[in-house]
């Protein structure tokens, strides 16, 4: 009885595949999708947008922290400021003072006794 | 170096804003010099010559600076013609003055002594007074309108948040009261311009007081202003 499952296990390994069944399995295992790895596609478009959504978060972000700090009133155009950045405002105030100081007016009143007394002396003279 | 510059051009503009007027005062100043010179150095006709010279001098003046007034109201319009005819009628009357070595000098002086006493004298005073007070008010147009420019930098400053310091403010607000003091003391001159009334109430200042206290309140507002712009603007 022994003997007898020997020799058939024995016989068992001399068992092949078929031979077109051996083609026709190597060929299914070749075509079959192969994996890759993955690599971006981005185009220059994509590239432009997706920088200048980076530049303006960043933007946003030094704004939100403080970055109007830097606009003070040394950056601030002079145009912004025509009241006290005007050389006029100078001028103004020196002619005010001339005026007051000066008073080419005034010379008028004050000239009135200094002639007054000029004539009487000359009237005295003669 | 900067600074130099800066006040040189300060002086300069004063010359280019005013140059007649400086001109001019020196011109009455030196003619009336040579009159006090002449009198006691001179022959009597000379010396009268010269007197006649400055009276011209005066009214030459007093006609260019009516004139230069701008911006009048209708009624100072009447008031300044009123003027600028009696100049025209003392410059004729000077004019017509014949004035030579073989002149009766005295009678000539005290002519013209008593023509300045009783109707010239009287007339240049309100003349006089008259372009102080409207000279004035030209210059508190300026300084209103100065005001006003300073007023807006400030809110500017501050809606941008960059104006913290309060004293800015606070030499504004000075300011503004300066101005409102001095339009105040100018409005009293400018009614006292129409008062007819010869005698005069000697405890109520005059014109020319309210005059000389709205041009010190003027000064001292553009003081504030000079203030200001030292505070907001940079130092270089």
């Amino acid at each position: 009885m022994e003997d007898r499952i020997i020799k058939i296990l024995q016989s068992l390994k001399l068992i092949k595949p078929d031979e077109g069944f051996v083609s026709r399995s190597r060929n299914t295992v070749l075509n079959s999708p192969q994996n890759t790895r993955w690599v971006p596609n981005l185009n220059f478009l994509e590239t432009l947008k997706f920088s200048a959504a980076l530049t303006l978060a960043s933007a946003l972000l030094f704004v939100f922290l403080g970055g109007l700090a830097y606009f003070n009133v040394k950056n601030a155009s002079p145009m912004l400021l025509s009241g006290v950045n005007d050389n006029d405002l100078k001028v103004e105030e020196a002619n005010v003072d001339f005026q007051i100081q000066l008073g080419e007016v005034t010379y008028h009143l004050d000239s009135e006794k200094e002639l007054g007394a000029q004539i009487e002396e000359l009237i005295k003279n003669y | 170096m900067l600074k130099i510059i800066g006040a040189l051009l300060v002086f300069v503009s004063l010359f280019a804003i005013s140059p007649r007027v400086s001109a001019q005062s020196e011109a009455l100043k030196s003619a009336l010099r040579e009159v006090s010179a002449s009198v006691n150095n001179e022959s009597g006709d000379k010396a009268l010559k010269k007197v006649i010279n400055f009276l011209s001098l005066q009214i030459d003046d007093l006609t260019k600076s009516l004139n230069a007034i701008k911006s009048i109201s209708a009624e100072q319009e009447a008031i300044r013609q009123d003027f600028l005819d009696f100049l025209n009628e003392s410059a004729k009357y000077l004019d017509g003055l014949v004035v030579g070595s073989g002149s009766d000098i005295k009678a000539l002086a005290n002519e013209i002594n008593n023509w300045r006493e009783n109707a010239y004298n009287q007339r240049v005073n309100k003349i006089t007074e008259f372009l102080m007070v409207l000279q004035t008010k030209s210059l508190l147009k300026t300084a209103d309108t100065r005001l006003v420019k300073i007023g807006s930098d400030l809110a500017r400053l501050r809606d941008l948040k960059i104006l913290k310091d309060d004293k800015a403010q606070f030499l504004f607000n000075e300011s503004n009261i300066l101005l409102v003091a001095a339009g105040d003391l100018t409005n009293q001159a400018e009614l006292q311009l129409s008062t007819t009334t010869i005698i005069m109430d000697e405890r109520k200042p005059g014109v020319r007081d309210l005059v000389f206290k709205a041009l010190t309140k003027i000064q001292q507002a553009y003081k504030r202003f000079i203030e200001i712009s030292g505070i907001i603007l940079p130092r270089p």
